[in-house]
């Protein structure tokens, strides 16, 4: 018993092993910290990181024609992409078409080549399904096989459908990028603009911010003074008052659209009420076009102004208004010179939140706008229902989160600060 | 009209004079396709576009349209609960629904058997007493009374005109086409 007592503390005969012992403590402390937060950063990684990468990738990769024609790159290589290539360039299409495991690789390629050159589709799939050529065999001549082809369809003279698989023979392509911004590459590769009637996103994304630029500014104009007055009363008073703001908050948005489509149609409730008070003779059109998407994202992302703006104002010392209004100054300068500066953060949370949801909207415009109120998340939407166009999705989609992070980026460099949501 | 091309370029070409067995040509062409833009241009400024099939009854009933491009059949069961909705038939278009067997199912034969069921002009004409979409086996035609008849696309007094719609074309020139159709709603 004596011996336990009289062992001396290990650190005082040896500070460097107390020194280790103790950095392998926090080493070990630090660890199970991590540990305990692995499975949100896992369950990030994989929900959020990985899609985002694939995207990315999806945006710029181009397999289908690389796979499905490996022997027709090489034999197009040395073709100066005018005219009609050399026969060699012929017998390998036929025998990469004849080698397809499956005639679902046929359809992948004849969708690629379509979205390129179309007529491509039903020309690819018609030599897919016509395969063996007839009245040759796969060790003919290459000039032979070129004849059979043309045989089957002359189309396969026409450079255009050569040329689009010239241009995607290699793995990765600029090519969706570049169309969601209204540019593409000729068959010689040279970047240039689209043909104006075929010009699309530019004007669709300029939309897109204009559309998140009003409802921004009228959920700020709404959202302002709502949250000011919430400040201004009592806790319980303020908190029936946070219920209301709440309560369509947690309702759900296609419940909430499908209420404004009751409301606003044309023999709906407001113009009814408009009419009855004698404002208006002729109904309103207030559904289907600009004015419907806007009435309704605002009211969907109020909330989204309010709360920031709501915690912010709290924070401000009414004391401080008291003071600017006791020494002299007119009660709305100091209202915008005092108190509306302290709410800066508030103001640039609310809005860059809004905004950036708003940028991304998809079943508000689809279900409440006209054909020229869609905004770009509908097009991508159109691209993976309707054309199973992964490659353009993905580059639009590319292109929404670019967009998302410059603002940001301009939203830090102008107020130098991390977002803050109060 | 429906929020899209699809159909929409034909109906325009065949408002501008063209006959429906020569749509398809005329459309395949780069005046023909810019030639049905033009036209729907003329209209733009009184379109309203429909998305879901659902709509365009609503919206006639609602009284926000004065006429809508529908399908058939949406018309039909708006007339079954008391609705009185007319269709013109002149310059129509239909369409043809396919039975799709997957490749590998363990349960083809039974598939198989289904489809010849639904092929046989008493199924068929069962089908269409029921909701207004035309038979696909003309036998059935003479098993239906003129009151069933009268709203059927493939009847001969309503297939007059009629184009069929071209799965072929749109699988060539769909993309193309939507992608011009929406830069020009952006217009």
């Amino acid at each position: 018993m004596s011996s336990t007592l009289a062992t001396p503390l290990p650190g005082l005969a040896d500070p460097q092993a107390l020194r280790q012992s103790l950095a392998r403590a926090e080493r070990q402390r630090k660890l199970r910290a991590i540990s305990l937060t692995l499975p949100l950063l896992l369950f990030l990684a994989l929900t959020f990181l990985v899609p985002i990468g694939v995207l990315l990738k999806r945006a710029v990769e181009n397999p289908e024609v690389a796979n499905a024609l490996p022997r027709t790159a090489v034999a197009l290589q040395g073709w100066n992409r005018e005219g009609t290539p050399p026969a060699e360039a012929y017998a390998a299409l036929t025998r990469d078409l004849a080698s397809l495991p499956d005639s679902a690789d046929a359809g992948a390629l004849a969708r690629r080549l379509n979205s390129e050159m179309p007529g491509a589709r039903s020309l690819v799939m018609a030599t897919y399904k016509a395969l063996p050529l007839p009245q040759t065999t796969p060790t003919s001549a290459a000039p032979e096989i070129q004849a059979a082809l043309l045989a089957l369809d002359p189309r396969w003279n026409e450079p255009a459908y050569w040329q689009a698989i010239a241009k995607n023979a290699s793995r990765w392509t600029p090519d969706y990028l570049l169309t969601s911004v209204d540019l593409r590459r000729d068959a010689k590769g040279t970047i240039g603009r689209v043909e104006p009637e075929q010009r699309a996103f530019g004007r669709i994304l300029i939309r897109t911010f204009e559309i998140s630029l009003v409802v921004t500014l009228w959920c700020l104009l709404l959202a302002y003074p709502l949250a000011y007055w919430l400040t201004t009363l009592s806790a319980r008073q303020a908190n029936v008052l946070m219920i209301l703001v709440l309560v369509p908050f947690w309702t759900s948005i296609l419940v909430r659209v499908a209420a404004w489509i009751v409301l606003l149609q044309s023999e709906g409730l407001v113009n009814h009420a408009l009419q009855g008070l004698h404002l208006i003779t002729q109904p309103l059109a207030l559904l289907f076009n600009r004015t419907g998407v806007v009435i309704a994202m605002v009211h969907i992302l109020l909330p989204f102004m309010i709360l920031p703006l709501y915690s912010v104002m709290q924070s401000v010392p009414p004391t401080y208004l008291r003071a600017a209004v006791s020494l002299g100054s007119p009660p709305l300068a100091a209202f915008f010179r005092v108190y509306v500066p302290q709410t800066y953060p508030g103001i640039g949370a609310g809005a860059l939140l809004v905004f950036i949801l708003s940028i991304g909207y998809y079943v508000t415009p689809a279900l409440l706008g006209g054909a020229d109120d869609q905004m770009l998340s509908y097009y991508i939407a159109q691209y993976t229902n309707v054309n199973v166009n992964w490659g353009m999705a993905c580059a639009l989609g590319a292109l929404l989160l670019a967009a998302t992070l410059v603002l940001y980026a301009i939203y830090r460099r102008v107020t130098n600060s991390e977002l803050s949501l109060g | 009209m429906r929020k899209g091309a699809r159909y929409n370029v034909e109906f325009a070409l065949m408002a501008d004079g063209v006959k429906s067995g020569d749509v398809y040509k005329v459309l395949a062409t780069k005046d023909g396709a810019d030639r049905a833009f033009k036209k729907l241009t003329e209209l733009k400024p009184s379109i309203q576009w429909w998305e879901a099939g659902a709509q365009p009854p609503q919206f006639l009933i609602a009284g926000d349209v004065v006429m809508s491009t529908v399908y058939n059949g949406r018309v039909d069961a708006a007339n079954r609960e008391g609705k009185n909705l007319k269709i013109s038939w002149t310059g129509g278009i239909y369409d043809l629904d396919y039975w799709v067997v997957p490749k590998g199912t363990p349960n083809k034969d039974a598939a198989l058997k289904f489809i010849a069921f639904a092929s046989t002009p008493e199924a068929q004409a069962e089908y269409a007493k029921n909701i207004a979409y035309g038979p696909t086996n003309t036998k059935a035609l003479a098993k239906l009374d003129a009151k069933v008849l009268a709203n059927l696309p493939t009847s001969p007094a309503n297939s007059g005109d009629a184009l069929q719609f071209d799965l072929k074309f749109w699988a060539d020139q769909g993309e193309q086409l939507e992608k011009r159709f929406a830069a020009w709603a952006a217009q």
